[in-house]
């Protein structure tokens, strides 16, 4: 049985399938079977491995140090908010401001930036437009981590080190090819007839683009937005390199820091930390929450164009 | 009415330059500043002697001979081959596991949710996450010595033999998620009765997924693989960073995280520049290879239609 003979048989079948009620049985339906329930076993098990490191997280944020020396795994009984207190009166507290501050305003340039050469892309007429793209897409999906050393020497060179406006710089050129890529393909499936009109009307690119391409990208604006903030939320190398002084950590190269007192665990208690570690994760989750359908479409967007 | 089109075509065939400048040169200003220059200056650097602070200098090809015969970087190797053995099972987890949500089990959307959550979460967290786990007095040895298995509790994180392969399980099991919602969007669009054609003849799951679910998801397998690749080259890097520094040693090194130490932690960032652009460029001829040999859709993207803006 190939796939072609399968093909060529789909149109039969799938008619006789319409018109037997017999034959109507959906997917999944069946009984199960002991294969069946194995695998759901397996699926299970690979669930519960990347849930409970984050359950473990919660409940380790939740008890005293205390509580947690003498009781690893159990409930946090009771509850306490110590942990975040102690930890944001520390460095963290700044840090998750600074991390707010350039990941925002890195997000917020990216959508525009993205929006208007997408529309570019889109609507506009020029030449290697294809060709462009294309490098765009390129330089998307090849990895940003093996060039670190270059990248520092140009901000270092037009002198932005120890410089917000230095590491917003950098997260717009992390985010900005993706930006670019899925605010292009989202324009070039508008229908070519809402732009034409517009013109008809006589309106100028700069008016076509406030009138007829922003508010239809509203929906494109969330997916990019939260895949952006997500991505940069995360992001350690360059935080670290660019911010060093204390006052402009990042929440990521706090966290990362805290760790390396981990070496020397009566500085910093590993429930301190899974406070630290909770604030850093909390946001990503609660976006996942909320944006659950732009998030996965933005993840998956470079695969099925 | 076709007429005046082509005329009109022929007196304007591409949009204003300065409408042009506007809308696209702030996006590829920032573009070719810190992505397309540091490749070309990077280049350049591998040539030369570079400590970060004077001027690079000439020096033919001293960098790559050192790459020939550093024993860290052939440990670095040696430990992102680690990852990649574990490839196999990166690539056709998802797929599986995909194909099995897409078989409606129950629960199916609760383990999809489940299985992205470490995606959303930085590796930094993943990393220190896994610091405390699996520490000596963490509650990993604990679990283990509460159900009489104390045996087996160890000291992870130092463990010389096995703190790379904790590292690779960390990089795979922090992205597998990915791969799941990728095959999931693609399964999601392939054609019902395809499976209850197959049905009908008799076929079990595993032709099924053989004869229908890996023919229709073929392009998105590639890209998958790709992907692996390039993840496995790139970004074991934070997790490494985070959870054991690359040490205890160089036990737990791979060549990102070789390359980052090199740069900033050894002072030798023309070395550090050198194998980056040389990794950088073996990763771009393996994704354009692949855009060749993928490229099915032959038809342009774009609707040319009418006139230009």
């Amino acid at each position: 049985m190939t796939i072609s003979t399968l093909s060529a048989l789909e149109p039969v079948i799938a008619d006789e399938i319409e018109h037997n009620p017999n034959l109507r049985r959906r997917r999944g339906h069946k009984r199960m079977s002991p294969a069946k329930f194995v695998v759901i076993i397996v699926c299970a098990a690979i669930a519960a491995s990347t849930i409970y490191p984050f359950v473990f997280m919660i409940f380790t944020a939740l008890k005293t140090p205390g509580d947690y020396a003498s009781n690893k795994l159990g409930l946090p009984l009771p509850p306490t908010l110590d942990n975040f207190v102690t930890a944001l009166s520390g460095t963290l507290g700044v840090s998750f401001v600074n991390s707010v501050i350039t990941v925002g305003a890195g997000t917020i340039i990216t959508v525009i930036l993205g929006c208007m050469a997408g529309f570019a892309f889109a609507f506009l007429r020029f030449p290697f437009r294809a060709t462009l793209l294309r490098i765009i897409m390129i330089i998307m999906v090849l990895p940003i981590t093996v060039l670190i050393p270059p990248i520092f020497k140009v901000i270092l060179d037009i002198g932005l080190v120890n410089t917000y406006p230095g590491l917003i710089l950098l997260y717009v050129a992390i985010s900005i090819p993706a930006g670019v890529y899925m605010m292009a393909t989202f324009f070039m499936a508008v229908p070519r007839e809402l732009i034409e009109s517009a013109r008809i009307d006589g309106a100028r690119p700069f008016r076509v683009f406030f009138e007829i391409a922003v508010p239809l990208a509203r929906p494109a604006f969330i997916t990019l937005g939260t895949f952006t903030f997500l991505g940069l939320w995360n992001e350690l190398l360059f935080a670290l390199l660019i911010m060093s002084s204390p006052e402009q950590r990042t929440l990521p190269v706090a966290i990362a820091l805290l760790r390396q007192s981990v070496q020397n665990p009566t500085l910093v208690q590993d429930a301190i930390i899974a406070a630290g570690l909770l604030m850093s994760a909390a946001l990503p989750f609660l976006l996942f929450v909320l944006f659950n359908r732009q998030i996965t479409q933005g993840m998956v967007a470079g695969a099925l164009k | 009415m076709s007429g005046t089109m082509t005329n009109r075509r022929r007196t304007k065939k591409y949009s204003s330059p300065g409408t042009l400048l506007l809308f696209l040169g702030p996006a590829l200003f920032v573009i070719v500043l810190l992505r397309v220059w540091p490749v070309f200056q990077g280049v350049f650097i591998a040539f030369t002697s570079w400590d970060g602070i004077r001027d690079p200098v000439f020096n033919g090809l001293d960098n790559f001979t050192r790459m020939l015969s550093d024993p860290v970087l052939l440990t670095a190797l040696g430990n992102t081959s680690k990852i990649l053995v574990l490839a196999p099972i990166w690539i056709l987890g998802p797929l599986l596991l995909a194909a099995v949500i897409q078989d409606r089990i129950p629960g199916a959307s609760f383990f999809k949710i489940a299985y992205v959550l470490p995606v959303l979460v930085s590796p930094v967290v993943i990393g220190v996450l896994f610091v405390i786990i699996l520490g000596p007095e963490g509650p990993l040895n604990t679990a283990l010595r509460g159900v009489g298995l104390g045996f087996l509790a160890n000291n992870w994180t130092v463990d010389t033999n096995l703190v790379m392969w904790i590292v690779a399980g960390m990089v795979i099991w922090s992205s597998f998620g990915l791969g799941v919602l990728l095959f999931t969007a693609a399964l999601a669009s392939v054609d019902e009765s395809l499976y209850e054609a197959a049905r009908i003849d008799g076929a079990n799951w595993g032709q099924r997924f053989r004869y229908v679910t890996l023919p229709s998801v073929r392009g998105v397998t590639e890209y998958w693989t790709v992907m692996v690749v390039i993840m496995a080259f790139s970004s074991a890097i934070v997790l490494g960073y985070a959870f054991s520094q690359g040490g205890p040693g160089y036990a737990s090194t791979t060549v990102d995280l070789f390359i980052y130490n090199q740069a900033f932690r050894y002072g030798a960032p023309g070395y550090a520049t050198a194998v980056g652009i040389t990794l950088f460029l073996l990763l771009g001829i393996l994704l354009l290879v692949f855009l060749r040999l993928s490229r099915r859709r032959g038809e342009s993207m774009f609707d040319d239609s009418g006139t230009p803006l």
